[in-house]
């Protein structure tokens, strides 16, 4: 089965997929290529806020006036959607705040599953070993239970209670302290983390992470920070997270096979990855096709 | 995973050259589309396994070999020298990894200088006739974008460019072909008696390695010269195979198509076999009087490996015609070709110790249990405290070597009655400062010491005691005094020191066979349970050493053990089936 | 105060933080955003390299680009020992000048491609991983052989130079770029040794290396 069909089989044919930070397009500019579900893409900003997505063949027709997809701008991104019927994207209430910084960090290219890299982004085990000094620190390596909930309206998974101690969490702290983090996985490509803000004990940072399947094994992953933060240069807010995931992308890049396996007796968990757990129960039971591979049938 | 043909999975193959596998180093092997992470430990074993976690599945070749594991980059994952198996997991840092969590390995050998696996089972070892009892040099392998077949055919067609030569013409250049993946050349110049050995090593079906071997009687008397020649003569050859090759697929970070898998693929652990049944037998290598009443045993195998030791387990030592008896583990994180143990001559015993002490002789074989960790060191405190007593220092000492080996702050307190009952002196003293004997000491002088310790305490340190009964009660009884947490307490009973009443009948229910079983007066639930068939698995048979604890799930027990903390006892979601009872007509249990 | 116009992810901006660790000397970072700002394309950048490119030093009134020569600059300047780059000695420097230009072939293949692949910079990739597995095949070959010698660096002598800083850090990334360093096993134990040199530091998408 190619890319395509196996899109075509499962949901992800008719999810919203992320393509662009809207301010990389040029207004009026012209129409940039890229990837999606194996399908190349041409998107053009056709103004500030409008944009217009199709499919292109780009060796044969490079100016083809292919049929246009289903395309819509949110949160700073350019979405599109193969599919003919498209789901409703999820909800970001705080994107909107008045106050929000809202910055997209710019996009990084990744050899590896979409899955895969929505799994790293909801583990906290590896942050000593791996974000040294930023998001944890050896000998504080202990993850204490959390808890998992799948919600039904919306089919969302949510992650709480989790804690973990960490030398400095985000660009505008200092120190060391156990920090809390809630996550939520409203899409099967999409990730979004929420961390107490160092400027405002009563509200929340936003860290989401939206990933673009170029192909079951290649993505283009897309960070937007949605935080509280007089302070901070967008430059510093953008190096910040793109420190952390350079740390993460050679991690991602030699995991084999590429592709998330969802049968659990392929690889061995621990209490510590209850989320990836839940997650992959959530692709099979999903019905997701695309970037796994899928339980052996045993019968 | 490709085969060239069925008979190169079964052959030994050169993967590497000795000189490959530098001290704290991850090689980066390939063979037959098998990935391999292949690493010396400063004991000399090679260690070759398939180059994946068991975890998320991060080449272990990203990660960090400090000598006598191998630890993942990606959540510090640590697997043992020898065994393979995960003795440590960060996020998890009390407890202890299973045993069934060990890397599939490859068998290594190290001849003619290279380093040979295979990936079926061969049980001889490699030999070639022309490489025995010679001077070799081992040449630079030249990896080749080329597969294997093409490379040996090339090699031979090629081969007189190893005629040093002015006139190639006439060269008397002999090549004798030993199958797909061994070519011969001598006669190359004056090479007098000397022949080239070139060992094709197929990596995927796209690439292999030519892995060549200068041997002679004598050493050469230029090898720098020599070694430069055949490189720069292989890298002709190389260049000629290639431009005549279809350019293919450069990147092996492609792997094969993965999706239809074959089960091996994901094997958790070829050490699963390793385990089955409860014992091993091993046999005396080493017998010492330790020190008075303690013999130090050292005892190896003669099948494979041993399983894996984590700091604080214990084997069972069983002979017939009596008790079973535990004893813990000295090893350290470097120690894993043999068990070292103590023993303890015990008057009133089972026997166990007396035979050993009296009878038992170097060359005499025993059987043993696989270890047993019920006594977890942790990893993730920035200060440890380790109290011994007596043959408490068993334990204790391997959890001393571990911290050590990792580098983690720690003091041990080592208590014995006399300069003559101090046992392993000599690892205690290559711990250097971090170890404090403390000898001869009166009853009060002791109390005195340890109260002196554990005033030292700090917040996130842990401390762990084991040592005989009464000192084990004095350290819990100041800890409670001085209001220490008991999270941060671990001790690891010998023996029960306190009674066990077996009074009051109460039932059973075993919830998974819905079976209701009566537990009278007299008899303990694990006598009942096996009894009745239930295949029960216990050691100590006195609530000391967790081996018989059964889940649970509703019911009040009376704990009468020593190894449930006082959270667990309140919690009651466990019971030491040998020695506890129940408050409650019956309790439901996880069986 | 030595000031360093810096972005984290630059392999040629790391050896700058790198050496500077290496010989203890506090800088000031100015983050110029590369990614995906450009910022080091724009024209308050171009006042101070009209070439566009990272790194850039500012030293008391020096201001100078381009990561070998400023490495150079600071090991004459600050290196006591002589060791990283001793000016004296003919044949060493000779030695570790053909290293530096080599650290430029890297940076025009295999950092382009990782440019490509991480970034969507338009190279031609394929180009780019040729070029750069074609110098490695040529690194590994000479450090083999290095080894052979008991010569554990690129240059002779017993002390790193300036030729392990400037080569390091493009081929410890060469991965990022799609070009795997399996079959380059000389280069793989080199690179173990590099991180054990004191003063060793590290950059997203490096590792240090165990005990």
């Amino acid at each position: 089965m190619n890319s395509l069909e196996t899109a075509k089989s499962c949901s992800t044919y008719s999810c919203w997929h992320p393509l662009f930070a809207l301010e990389d397009l040029e207004e009026g500019g012209v129409p940039v290529y890229t990837q999606l579900l194996g399908q190349p893409v041409l998107c053009e900003r056709l103004s500030e806020s409008k944009v217009s997505v199709r499919l292109a063949d780009q060796q044969r027709f490079p100016d083809s006036q292919a049929e246009d997809l289903h395309s819509q701008v949110q949160y700073g991104f350019v979405w599109a959607c193969l599919g003919p019927t498209p789901q409703p994207l999820f909800d970001i209430p705080e994107y909107h705040e008045a106050d929000r910084r809202n910055v997209c960090t710019g996009v990084f290219g990744v050899e590896v599953s979409a899955p895969r890299a929505i799994e790293n982004f909801l583990d906290m085990g590896h942050f000593p070993f791996v974000h040294t000094g930023l998001l944890g620190i050896e000998p504080h390596t202990e993850v204490v239970d959390y808890q998992v909930t799948v919600s039904n309206e919306p089919n969302e998974i949510i992650v709480t209670e989790c804690l973990f101690f960490q030398p400095q969490a985000a660009v505008g702290s200092a120190g060391g302290v156990v920090t809390e983090y809630v996550y939520r996985v409203p899409h099967p490509f999409c990730a979004i983390l929420y961390k107490s803000c160092p400027f405002d004990e009563s509200r929340r940072d936003v860290i989401a992470i939206f990933v673009q399947p170029e192909s079951e094994e290649r993505i283009r992953a897309h960070t937007l920070m949605s935080i509280v933060d007089p302070e901070s240069s967008d430059t510093s807010i953008r190096l910040f997270q793109q420190t952390i995931f350079g740390q993460d992308k050679p991690i991602l890049e030699n995991q084999f096979p590429k592709k998330l396996p969802l049968d659990p007796l392929d690889e061995v968990s621990v209490r510590a990855d209850r989320a990836a757990v839940a997650y992959r129960k959530w692709l099979a039971s999903s019905g997701i096709r695309y970037g796994v591979i899928p339980c052996t049938d045993v019968t | 995973m490709i085969s060239l043909n069925g008979d190169a999975q079964k052959e030994w193959i050169p993967v590497a050259s000795g000189t490959d596998l530098v001290p704290r180093h991850v090689f980066h092997g390939r063979l037959l589309d098998q990935d391999l992470a292949i690493w010396r430990a400063d004991d000399g074993f090679v260690n070759i396994w398939r180059n994946r976690c068991l975890h998320r599945g991060v080449r272990l070749t990203i990660g960090t070999n400090d000598g006598a594991q191998l630890r993942c980059q990606y959540h510090g994952w640590c697997y043992a020298n020898r065994t393979g198996s995960c003795t440590y997991i960060p996020a998890h840092p009390g407890d202890s990894p299973a045993q069934t969590l060990t890397n599939r390995a490859f068998p290594s050998i190290e001849k003619y200088g290279l380093v040979w696996t295979t990936l079926g089972n061969q049980p001889a070892v490699p030999t070639v006739g022309v490489l025995e009892n010679k001077n070799i040099v081992v040449l630079r392998a030249v990896p080749i974008n080329a597969p294997m077949r093409i490379v040996c055919d090339q090699l031979q067609q090629q081969a007189q460019r190893f005629d040093r030569s002015d006139s190639r013409d006439d060269s008397k250049v002999e090549v004798i072909s030993h199958g797909p993946m061994n070519v011969e050349v001598r006669k190359f110049a004056d090479s007098g008696d000397a022949s080239l050995t070139f060992f094709i090593q197929p990596v995927d079906r796209d690439r292999s390695v030519i892995r060549g071997v200068l041997s002679s009687d004598q050493e050469p008397a230029e090898p720098m010269s020599l070694l430069r020649f055949f490189s720069s003569t292989l890298n002709e050859i190389r260049d000629h195979i290639e431009s005549n090759q279809v350019t293919a697929s450069r990147d092996p970070q492609k792997t094969p198509d993965v999706s239809s898998l074959s089960p091996e693929l994901f094997h958790r652990g070829a050490g699963d076999e390793r385990y089955a049944g409860q014992s091993l037998t091993v046999r005396v290598s080493e017998k010492r009087l330790e020190a008075d009443g303690i013999v130090a045993l050292e005892l190896t195998s003669e099948k494979g490996v041993l399983p894996a030791v984590q700091p604080g387990a214990h084997i069972d030592l069983c002979f017939p015609g009596k008790h079973t008896a535990q004893y813990s583990l000295v090893n350290g994180p470097t120690e894993t070709d043999r068990y070292i143990i103590g023993v303890k001559l015990e008057e009133d015993g089972g026997g166990v110790s007396r035979y050993v002490h009296d009878e038992l002789q170097k060359g005499d074989e025993v059987r043993i249990s696989p270890p047993r960790s019920r006594f977890p060191l942790r990893r993730d405190t920035v200060n440890t405290v380790l109290i011994a007593g007596g043959i408490g220092i068993t334990p204790i000492l391997s959890m001393a070597k571990t911290l050590s080996h990792v580098n983690l702050d720690f003091a041990l307190h080592y208590f014995a009655r006399s300069e003559r009952h101090i046992a392993f002196s000599r690892e205690v003293s290559r711990l250097g400062s971090d170890a404090e004997l403390h000898v001869g000491l009166s009853i009060e002088k002791t109390q005195d010491q340890i109260s002196k310790i554990l005033e030292e305490y700090e917040s996130g340190t842990q401390i762990y005691v084991c040592g005989p009964s009464p000192m084990m009660e004095v350290v819990k009884r100041m800890a409670s005094e001085k209001d220490l947490p008991e999270s941060m307490f671990h001790t690891e009973y010998f023996e029960n020191p306190n009674a066990i009443d077996l009074g009051g009948a109460f039932k059973v229910v075993l919830s998974r066979s819905d079976r209701v079983l009566d537990v009278p007066q007299g008899k303990s639930i694990l006598q009942v349970l096996q009894e009745n068939g239930v295949a029960m698995r216990s050691s100590c048979e006195q609530g000391a050493c967790g081996t018989c604890l059964v889940k649970v799930l509703s019911g009040n027990p009376i704990h009468q053990d020593v190894y449930l903390t006082e959270t667990e006892r309140r919690q009651g979601n466990w019971i030491a089936t040998c020695v506890s009872r129940s408050d409650s007509d019956q309790l439901v249990l996880d069986l | 105060m030595l000031k360093l116009y810096d972005y984290e992810l630059s392999g040629n901006c790391f050896k700058i933080r790198w050496f500077l660790n290496i010989l203890g000397i506090e800088y000031e970072s100015i983050p110029v955003e590369f990614y995906p700002g450009k910022e080091h394309q724009s024209s308050w950048f171009k006042e101070i390299n009209p070439l566009g490119q990272l790194p850039v030093i500012d030293d008391d009134d020096l201001r100078l680009r381009d990561a070998q020569a400023i490495l150079v600059y600071l090991a004459k300047k600050y290196d006591p020992s002589g060791k990283w780059y001793p000016a004296d000695d003919a044949r060493r420097i000779g030695e570790i000048s053909q290293w530096l230009s080599f650290a430029d072939s890297l940076t025009g293949t295999i950092s382009s491609a990782r440019l490509a692949t991480t970034f969507f910079f338009d190279f031609d990739l394929e180009k780019c991983q040729t070029g750069g597995h074609r110098l490695l095949r040529v690194l590994d070959e000479h450090l083999w052989f290095q080894e052979k010698q008991q010569l554990e660096w690129l240059c002779g002598g017993a002390h790193p130079s300036l030729a392990e800083i400037a080569c390091f850090p493009y081929i410890a990334l060469s991965e990022e770029g799609g070009i795997s360093r399996q079959e380059y096993a000389a280069v793989r134990r080199w690179i173990d040794r590099v991180k054990r040199i004191p003063g060793f530091t590290v950059m997203p998408g490096i590792f240090p290396a165990g005990a």
